[in-house]
């Protein structure tokens, strides 16, 4: 029990230093923003309750953000996971020289964001659509999906094909039965993960329309709160940092529990 | 005995509570009432060098016979006596100083340097002494009946920057200066074995000299104590400097390493360096004394003018204490800083560091320094990151004195005085009104005459400048100061006047012009600029600094930008306190000084009183254009610049455009 007790501190000791800086620099951040959100102006600072909040989700622009960040969501985060699991499962169990070429698939998230910008409006021509943001998004965020499908289907025991094989089964039903389900995980984190960086996609978007204002339909959250800070409007910033926590931290609860449910 | 001890005891408490409030107060507020904008001596034209003693002002002019003419003047300006030197021509005078009775020169002739007393009683001149290892003198002193000297004459050298132990990148440029002294009485010269000595002073009791070594770079040196070298780099090179007050402090021109106003520090590096006047950079000063409090420049206005002028600043033992202000700013200003007689530490930063900087309530800084065209100026005021100036001595005094659209911009909606301007400006065609008449040019408020009539004048002449970039913003300002929209007939009908009659490859610019107004009106035999300024036709001038420097030609006028509605655009540069600063009071006393100071001072079209800036036809055209205008913040340019540019070139029609721009605006002005 004494040994039990002290190797028990031991992990809370060596847990501390992330604790701390977790703390530092996230939690009291968000405890400072969310105050923010709540009073009238940094300089005044009168309390004013949620009248921020009430002021921000009625502002059209905010609402076009959210809109077009949510669509973002939507449309390019299902085709990026099937995309990738495809590609994964094409270098994993495909032609043995396609599995050369999986190189090729990290390579944009090495190449600097400037130079993937400056070939893709060569590519498209200025063209002023949302797709060039959406196959952006996609290509620069598929090595990452393959990276982590790829090491999924490697943690697969082989053993397993093996018995369902004699059972009959053939590939397909290999993949959809065995390969898939098992790696639920996987892909409920890749999701995750690739949602979080549909929110980071403002980089890649002013460099390709070169304004703080681009077309309504790439008029996404983080432009919303970049204009509002270079305004010196800390309080809609605030607002929408906090809506924008919430809708992430909703969107990881339902992965969550997507995952329990496939678990159980 | 009792009433001893009380005595004491209240002396005692006395000189706690003296030394109490003396320790606590700070510079800014020991400078009030000084005059920052300095006293021009007027009857003393055309000046080479000055030099002051016992408040007695002495300069050297130029003779219509080249001779050097020495004149004397009392503290007021008023002259004493003119006397020509008949033997000595002014160009050869590089140096003055003067005695009990006598007045020295430095005189440089070919290669020899030599110097000459003028008996201050006969007014006769003599030569004293010739120096023969220097080649030419740039400096003399005297004291205890020595004459110091400062010349070349060693031999120069090439010496690498080097990195001294405060981290700063040293560079010393050797010109072979010699340092000695020649003894009036023994009629003895000395050569000082001091290396690189950069230039000297002499002071009450002692005489120091700035010199340089590889040790630790720049450093004052006591010639009574040579084994004390007092290190200090924050001047760099400097062209002269002169003590004053009885703590080592001294005043200092032509610094390599501060482009301030005539600034003012002690020898060593407990002080930073403060300045004095607010109307004269010490790069455009060629000569420096000191009598007492007082500091006299012998300056010129720019760095173009010809015509120089000796101001006299005062000077105070005070104006060391305190904290520096520190101002941030995300722009460079043209204008010319204000000093109020304290430090003030400019840091530049960009936008983004700047919106940072003001966010997150940083106190570590006092003032932020904007102008009305910059992104976040009216965040500043909306957002309520100022202090309120209403309770500022002189600030609202200021504020009336100004024209009223200055007024009423510098006031939010709650009455609160969020900002103090500085400067105001105002694009306006500068134009030679005789030149123009014959070439049948006049300047309509039309804007599509006005285009012609530059596309004529382009097409006639060379003579004529006007900014394409600074026009087509103005117009876009102009359109927007009436409201919130580019879909307007006015905005539709500016644009496509703009890509029609406003093109490029029509109008180019040249810098020639305004730099012809400047030098010409001195030197009117400029073999360059004389003959430009002759056929001048007009120019673009939008800063008023620039502006004010002209005002006085009596060839030329102004006339505004055109417009569609009945005010002209200004950008005002201004001042905000930040509330959270952790020397708010100093800040507070900083910005009483200068309302105060600009009060009576500031010329630069802020006050409504015209008969701050003069009587001629410019000024009075000037006047006008700046009475009746109107402050607009700035939008974004990426609002409606790209998108004109695209139709510019073809690239989207009229339609386009006005709808893109005005997208764009509605999510700027509603986001």
């Amino acid at each position: 029990m004494k040994k039990h007790l002290k190797y028990n501190t031991k992990c809370k000791l060596c847990l501390l230093p992330s604790l701390i800086g977790t703390v530092v620099f996230f939690v009291i951040p968000y405890i400072r923003v969310l105050y923010y959100s709540l009073i009238d102006n940094q300089f005044r600072r009168t309390f004013v309750g949620f009248e921020n909040y009430v002021d921000t989700l009625q502002n059209d622009y905010f609402r076009l953000a959210l809109k077009n960040s949510l669509l973002l969501i939507i449309i390019c985060v299902p085709a990026l996971i099937v995309l990738s699991l495809a590609v994964s499962l094409v270098l994993s169990y495909g032609i043995k020289w396609v599995r050369k070429t999986r190189f090729a698939f990290v390579l944009p998230m090495v190449i600097p964001t400037a130079s993937i910008v400056a070939i893709w409006r060569s590519v498209f021509e200025n063209d002023a659509s949302i797709l060039p943001i959406y196959l952006m998004f996609i290509w620069k965020n598929t090595g990452i999906c393959v990276v982590l499908f790829t090491a999924a289907f490697t943690a697969i025991e082989q053993t397993v094909y093996e018995a369902a094989s004699l059972d009959g089964a053939n590939s397909f039903v290999l993949h959809t039965k065995i390969t898939i389900p098992m790696i639920v995980p996987t892909i409920l984190f890749a999701s995750l993960l690739s949602i979080v960086n549909s929110f980071k996609i403002f980089k890649e978007s002013y460099l390709y329309y070169g304004t703080n204002y681009p077309p309504d339909h790439s008029y996404t959250l983080q432009y919303y709160m970049n204009n509002n800070f270079l305004k010196l409007d800390y309080q809609s910033l605030a607002t929408s940092a906090i809506l924008t926590s919430i809708i992430v931290f909703l969107i990881v609860i339902c992965g969550i529990a997507v995952q329990r449910r496939y678990r159980q | 005995m009792l009433e001893l001890r009380i005595r004491t005891a209240c002396v005692l408490v006395l000189c706690i509570c003296l030394c109490f409030f003396g320790g606590c107060s700070k510079g800014a507020s020991d400078t009030k009432g000084l005059d920052y904008t300095g006293f021009i001596y007027e009857n003393a034209n055309n000046a080479a060098l000055i030099f002051c003693f016992n408040e007695t002002l002495y300069s050297l002019s130029s003779a219509e016979n080249g001779n050097g003419v020495i004149s004397a003047f009392n503290m007021n300006g008023e002259v004493l006596f003119t006397e020509e030197l008949p033997e000595l021509e002014c160009y050869n005078v590089k140096y003055m100083c003067a005695a009990s009775n006598s007045v020295y020169l430095a005189v440089s002739i070919g290669e020899t340097a030599s110097i000459y007393e003028m008996d201050l009683n006969s007014k006769f001149v003599t030569k004293l002494i010739e120096i023969p290892n220097a080649k030419s003198l740039s400096k003399i002193g005297c004291a205890d009946g020595r004459i110091f000297w400062l010349g070349t004459g060693g031999e120069i050298e090439y010496v690498p920057p080097f990195k001294a132990k405060s981290g700063e990148i040293i560079y010393y440029e050797n010109m072979g200066m010699i340092f000695g002294w020649y003894d009036i009485e023994k009629n003895s010269l000395t050569q000082s074995d001091i290396k690189n000595p950069v230039t000297f002073a002499v002071s009450e009791n002692a005489v120091f000299v700035y010199a340089y070594d590889e040790a630790g770079g720049y450093f004052f040196y006591n010639l009574d104590s040579p084994d004390d070298k007092i290190y200090t780099n924050k001047l760099g090179s400097i062209t002269s400097f002169e003590f004053y007050g009885k703590d080592n402090e001294i005043a200092f021109i032509g610094s390599s390493a501060y482009e301030g106003t005539l600034p003012i520090t002690r020898i060593d590096d407990t002080s930073g360096i403060i300045k004095v006047s607010n109307n004269i950079y010490s790069f455009f000063a060629s000569d420096l004394c000191v009598c007492g409090n007082y500091a006299f420049v012998l300056t010129a206005d720019n760095s173009l003018s010809y015509e120089k002028h000796i101001k006299r600043f005062q000077l105070s033992e005070q104006l060391l204490s305190g904290e520096p202000i520190k101002i941030i700013s995300s722009q460079y200003f043209s204008e010319i800083p204000f000093a109020a007689g304290v430090e003030t530490q400019f840091n530049r930063l960009s936008d983004d560091g700047f919106s940072l900087t003001v966010l997150s309530l940083d106190s570590n800084y006092d003032l932020a320094m904007i102008n009305s065209a910059q992104l976040f100026s009216n965040d500043i005021r909306t957002k309520g990151a100022f202090y309120p100036l209403n309770d500022i001595a002189g600030v609202q005094e200021y504020l009336d004195s100004c024209f009223p659209y200055i007024k009423e911009a510098a006031s939010d909606e709650d009455g609160n005085i969020w900002m103090l301007p500085i400067s105001i400006d105002i694009p306006v065609i500068v134009y030679n009104a005789e030149n123009c008449l014959k070439n049948n040019i006049s300047f309509s408020s039309d804007m599509s005459d006005f285009l012609d009539m530059v596309n004529y004048s382009y097409s006639n002449s060379e003579y004529c400048d006007c900014n394409r970039y600074e026009l087509i913003n103005y117009a876009f300002y102009q359109c927007l100061s009436s409201g919130n929209s580019f879909n307007t007939d006015e905005f539709r009908k500016t644009a496509l006047l703009l890509k029609e009659k406003c093109t490029p490859e029509i109008f180019t610019l040249n810098f020639d012009l305004y730099s012809s107004l400047i030098t010409a009106q001195g030197d009117a035999n400029d073999l360059y600029y004389g003959k430009i300024y002759k056929d001048f036709l007009f120019t673009f001038i939008s800063d008023s600094a620039l502006q004010l420097n002209i005002i006085n030609d009596a060839n030329l006028r102004a006339a505004a930008l055109p417009k569609e509605n009945n005010e002209n655009i200004a950008v005002c540069t201004f001042l905000c306190v930040n509330p959270y600063s952790e020397h708010l009071e100093e800040a507070i006393d900083y910005i009483e000084s200068v309302a105060q100071n600009y009060n009576q001072k500031n010329k630069s079209f802020v006050l409504s009183d015209k008969t701050m800036y003069g009587s001629g036809a410019l000024s009075e055209d000037l006047y006008d254009i700046y009475k009746n205008a109107k402050i607009v913040f700035a939008i974004p340019d990426e609002v409606f610049n790209n998108d004109f540019a695209k139709y510019l070139s073809s690239e989207i029609t009229i339609d386009e455009f006005i709808s893109e721009a005005d997208r764009k605006l509605s999510a700027y002005l509603n986001e």
